[in-house]
């Protein structure tokens, strides 16, 4: 039984490796700080703020960290750092998943100007809204 | 012959052996049975001390044995017969008090002639053979051979031990054989607590008193080691002990306990170890009890004032100021809170205070007495899911509970920094009920500060467990949201067995995560079942759909599954199929995130120190979709590892573990990731009573725009200084935080002083342990005061403080009595029952005891008689003042001993009724003082008989005369 679930596994794996990259166009370069603040909605609503550094990786890809900032109210606010991998779907709908340990917080934003803003989701309903305005190069 | 057989056999023959010998030995066993055979005579010999010399030696006791006739009584010498000696050493091990059958050659120099043999036991070893014997002329010079069967000593000593000699003679020549065996090396380390109780506040040093003793047949070398534990430091020289057998030694190992809030049993293992390995093992129970600083809570509230700041940021050097109460102020009421502020809140470093647990917008007070508490700060209170989950804020809680009822009420508003938003109430009546309880709630719940939501709830909760292991529950309401209105339902099922664990979990609340719930529709289900002792099924799902009433939806699905294999005693195998899917859809697009993946993953346990690994591998498929765009649908296969080791040490806990994740880059996920922590926590590189603890990590992450500044790395330590005075720092240097290019270290400093003040509280219970030199259990003129003596009173336990006065605060059931931990004490010291107590003010004598040796003996009368009565036969009786009784029974040396007689006066008897001769005491009864802890010189008691009472029948005048 193990050994056939050993088997599964790569089994799996390479079977998902097949699919194409998007076409981005010619997105702006993300390189730089981001000021980043949100909400978090749902049954434990809080703020979000942090700082977002990025570094291109690619035509269409960043990545980067954010330092994030939960305060739900309770008096103890949580400082976090998660880090971030995103692209360019088109030359203005930046997606990018800010991931700490096996969480993903996943981001879909417009960028306008310096500012991307848009929403974000983890699994399990919680969900909110997210801007993030660079300060820095 | 198989050697099988042949061990058989000689079984056989040594339990016959054995039974004639035992038959023989019986106290009623005939003298004497003599038959004739063939020129001999056959004798079965009375039961006699057998001489020692071979040439003393008789036909004896223990079997039947074939003699020539002309060797009975006793052989003569042969004149001028030649002598000589020699030594036989059986082959193979013989360990103490085994039996042995031995068969001992006859002298090459007798060929085959007629030979006779005298046997007699060497030493304490017992013979269970015939003591002589003769041997016929043989037809050939075959070899031949005597038994002798002998048991070894129980205390022989490892090695070389002549058990019997044996003299072989004929007509001319006489040779004396020595039967030796090598007795088998026995090692047996007996250990033992001087004493039973170990009690310690955190922090202190505890001394743990130990006996180690050989009772083994072989000087030992060994080593005495306590097993390393975290937190602790134990002072010990691992020097090697030479114990001879029988040797007896007094180890004494001083342990630095861990610092609180550490309490409880903690079972510290001594080993004996040999260069062979562990040869003894003994548990001794440390029992933390609850810190001094507790203590000084049990007077009154402790204030504690502290002044922290950071340095090395950008922000964060403005002074923040904490103030905290902890404890209570009467018997009726007792108070929490705390105060965090600044003096610039634009200053203030978020992440470095909160590091060090000093956060703003935290404050609150708490009172709470019996029943009741009342909370006025930041504060909250946590409702059914679907009434509106968690409230937080600034304002009041409270919760009145009597009887069945209970009352919880919230009236907060929100507020972070300088912002302020809506209000948040609630209620909540509680009934409880004979197997549950049912609730009624009703709620207002506004968020305006970063969104605008409001809720209105109200409803009923339901919650029963029928029986043990399950649990039923039901919430059934209405909620109001600003968009909408509608059914607030949930249903809970929690069943757990020996076997495994179902638990099951559905929501409907409209309005969803726009308004204080979870999701709309949420349908949760987790298990466990163990289907065999080493395999367990568990199995997780989870779907739901919400409808927030912003624009946005999102729907989530998932399952996971997988056996998990017990291998051995320490070993796990877990395999884990998982998928889940996440949809999002909001005016910017529709996201739909779904993930496959199988691990496999193993744990183990050696020497205490936890390995884990796993490795696993999937599918991730990310499906955007524009709103007037194209649909990006990336798919790609996953890979992701890990492994972790974790151990404690003597020096702390350590740690390690790493990760190594893989993606397809269409995925939009980071190619690869690697990370890779190392951790310890508690370490303890000093020892002191103020020697701090530390806790370190550093942490490494590897991807493609990682910040270039890594490591992170991360050192914090608590120090106690004198006078209830702590210092704590923490230094951070975090690339992940502050991205590429110079990496400052952060320090977050914090220092802070407690100060217990006075409570407006009695005690329940006080009093004083007092050495009782004189023993009668009352505190005289002179008897001082006992520290660190361990007084327990139902299940409140503390040391008695260097006056010997200890106090209880709290109530006991039943207003029990309090009492010392005889377990506690030092050897000869006793906790006699105290008087009672005045004013519920206790004084619990302790008093040293001594030891008290007396010498029994039978003692000839004028007469020239002396009993038969042995003084093991006799019972020594000690009476003290107040008539109790201690009973002693003399060895066979007549060596009777007491080992813990109280301070007292006491008088010494004999007891005879375990004798059928007229007895007494050839002393008047002595009667003794003894002073505590006094060492008295040994008590001679003589008996004898009775004067005989002799009457001459009146020759002497009336009623005759006795003498």
């Amino acid at each position: 039984m193990i050994r056939r679930l050993l088997l599964l596994a790569p089994a799996i794996l390479l079977a998902g490796c097949s699919t194409s990259l998007p076409g981005c166009g010619s997105p702006p370069d993300l390189a730089g700080t981001w000021s980043y603040t949100g909400t978090q909605t749902g049954a434990d609503p809080a703020s979000l703020s942090g700082t977002m550094t990025l570094g291109k990786t690619g035509t269409c890809t960043v990545s980067g960290t954010l330092s994030l900032t939960v305060n739900d109210g309770d008096g103890s606010p949580e400082t976090t750092p998660w880090t971030i991998s995103g692209d360019f779907l088109d030359d203005s709908i930046f997606e990018f998943d800010a991931t700490q340990a096996s969480t993903d917080r996943h981001h879909l934003g417009t960028f306008r100007a310096d500012t991307i803003a848009g929403n974000w989701m983890l699994s399990g309903s919680t969900s909110g809204s997210f801007t993030i305005v660079k300060t820095g190069t | 012959m198989t050697t099988s057989r042949r061990l058989l056999l000689a079984a056989a023959l040594a339990l016959a052996v054995t039974a004639l010998a035992v038959a023989a030995r019986r106290p009623h066993a005939p003298d004497r049975v003599a038959v004739t055979t063939a020129g001999a005579r056959t004798v079965r010999s009375p039961r006699v001390r057998h001489p020692r010399t071979p040439a003393d030696a008789f036909p004896a006791a223990d079997t039947t044995v074939t003699v020539p006739a002309t060797t009975f009584p006793a052989a003569p010498r042969a004149p001028r017969a030649r002598m000589s000696a020699s030594t036989f050493r059986r082959d193979g091990a013989a360990e103490p008090h085994s039996l042995q059958v031995i068969s001992v050659p006859v002298p090459a120099q007798f060929g085959k002639k007629q030979v006779s043999y005298a046997v007699s036991p060497s030493g304490d070893a017992d013979l269970l053979s015939a003591h002589s014997g003769t041997l016929p002329e043989a037809a050939t010079v075959a070899p031949r051979a005597t038994m002798v069967v002998t048991r070894v000593p129980v205390g022989a000593a490892a090695g070389p031990l002549e058990v019997a000699r044996v003299e072989f003679r004929d007509d001319s020549v006489t040779t004396i054989v020595g039967v030796e065996l090598t007795i088998a090396r026995i090692r047996r380390i007996a250990l033992r607590p001087i004493r039973t109780s170990n009690a310690v506040y955190p922090g202190q040093h505890a001394r743990l008193d130990v006996v180690a003793q050989n009772l083994g047949n072989a000087p030992d070398t060994l080593r005495f080691l306590i097993d390393p534990l975290s937190g602790w430091r134990v002072e010990q020289s691992g020097s090697p002990v030479v114990l001879n057998p029988g040797e007896q030694r007094e180890l004494h190992f001083d342990v630095r306990t861990p610092p609180p809030p550490a309490s409880g049993f903690v079972p510290l293992v001594l080993r004996a170890r040999a260069d062979t390995g562990a040869v003894a093992r003994l548990i001794l129970p440390v029992e933390l009890l609850p810190d001094a600083s507790g203590e000084m809570r049990t007077h009154g509230p402790v204030v504690t004032a502290g002044i922290a700041t950071s340095a090395g940021d950008s922000i964060g050097h403005a002074p923040v100021f904490g103030l905290a109460i902890d404890g209570p102020l009467s018997d009726k009421v007792a108070l929490r809170g705390k105060y965090v502020g600044t003096t610039d809140r634009a200053d203030y470093n978020v992440y470095a205070m909160g590091r060090i647990g000093y956060f703003l917008d935290g404050s609150f007070l708490t009172a709470s007495g019996r029943g009741w508490s009342v909370t006025g700060g930041r504060t909250g209170m946590g409702f059914a899911p679907v009434f509106g989950w968690n409230a937080y804020g600034l304002g009041s809680s409270a919760d009145l509970a009597r009887g069945p009822w209970n009352l919880g009420l919230l009236a907060v508003q929100e507020h972070f920094g300088s912002q302020t938003g809506g209000i948040q109430a609630g209620a909540q009546v509680t009934h409880a009920l004979p197997k549950g309880s049912v609730a009624l709630t009703a709620t207002h719940l506004e968020e305006t500060i970063f969104s605008d939501h409001t809720l209105d709830a109200a409803g009923l909760s339901y919650q029963i467990s029928p029986r043990a292991g399950l649990t039923l529950g039901a919430d059934a309401g209405w909620r109001v949201t600003d968009a909408t209105s509608g059914p607030a339902a949930a249903l809970r099922l929690d069943q757990r067995t020996a076997r495994g664990q179902f638990s099951l979990s559905a929501e409907h609340a409209a309005g969803g995560s726009g308004a204080f719930a979870r999701a709309t529709d949420a349908l949760t289900f987790s298990t466990w079942r163990r289907l065999t002792e080493g395999l367990v099924l568990r199995g997780y799902g989870f779907g739901s759909g919400d409808t927030p009433g912003t624009g946005s939806t999102s729907k989530n699905r998932g399952f996971a599954v997988g056996p998990s294999v017990k291998l051995g005693s320490r070993s796990n195998v877990d395999v884990n199929l998982s998928t889940n899917q996440s949809e999002f859809s909001s005016v910017t697009g529709t996201i739909t995130s779904t993930e496959r993946m199988a691990t496999l993953g193993a744990r183990t346990s050696i020497r205490g120190v936890n390995v884990h690994g796993s490795i696993g591998g999937g599918q991730l498929q990310r499906v955007t979709d524009l709103p007037a765009g194209p649909t990006f649908d990336r798919t790609g296969g996953r890979l992701l590892m890990t492994a972790s080791v974790d151990g404690a040490t003597p020096y702390g806990v350590f740690s390690a573990d790493g990760s190594y994740e893989m993606n397809d880059a269409t995925t939009g996920q980071l190619p690869r990731l690697g990370t890779f922590t190392v951790q310890a926590s508690r370490l303890r590189l000093f020892s002191g009573a103020h020697a701090p603890t530390l806790d370190a990590s550093a942490w490494i992450n590897s991807y493609a725009g990682a910040p270039t500044g890594g490591p992170a790395v991360r050192i914090g330590s608590e120090v106690q200084l004198p006078s209830q005075f702590s210092l704590m720092i923490d230094v951070e240097r975090n690339p992940y935080l502050h991205g590429s290019g110079q990496v400052p270290w952060v320090a977050a400093v914090r220092f802070e002083r407690s100060i217990g003040l006075p409570g407006i509280r009695k005690p329940t219970t006080q009093g004083s342990v007092f050495d009782d030199r004189n023993g009668n259990g009352l505190r005289d003129a002179g008897e001082t005061g006992m520290a660190g003596v361990l007084v327990r009173r139902g299940e409140q336990s503390m040391l008695t403080r260097p006056d010997g006065s200890f106090k209880f605060f709290e109530p006991a059931a039943g207003n029990a009595a309090p009492n010392i931990d005889v377990g506690s004490l030092a050897i000869g010291e006793i906790a006699p029952t105290p008087m009672a107590a005045t004013r519920n003010a206790w004084a619990l004598p302790v008093t040293r005891t001594s030891r008290l040796l007396v010498n029994v003996n039978a003692a000839v009368d004028s007469l020239g008689r002396i009993p038969a009565t042995t003084p093991a036969q006799v019972t020594v009786v000690v009476t003290d003042s107040t008539g109790a009784v201690w009973i002693g029974h003399p060895d066979s040396a007549g060596r009777a001993e007491f080992d813990a007689l109280p301070a007292g006066r006491y008088k010494l008897t004999l007891d005879f009724t375990g004798s059928s001769e007229r007895l007494r005491m050839k002393v008047d009864a002595p009667e003794i003082m003894i002073t505590a802890g006094e060492s008295l010189p040994p008590v001679q008691l003589p008996y004898g008989f009775r004067a005989v009472r002799v009457f001459d029948g009146g020759s002497n005048g009336p009623g005759g005369r006795r003498r």
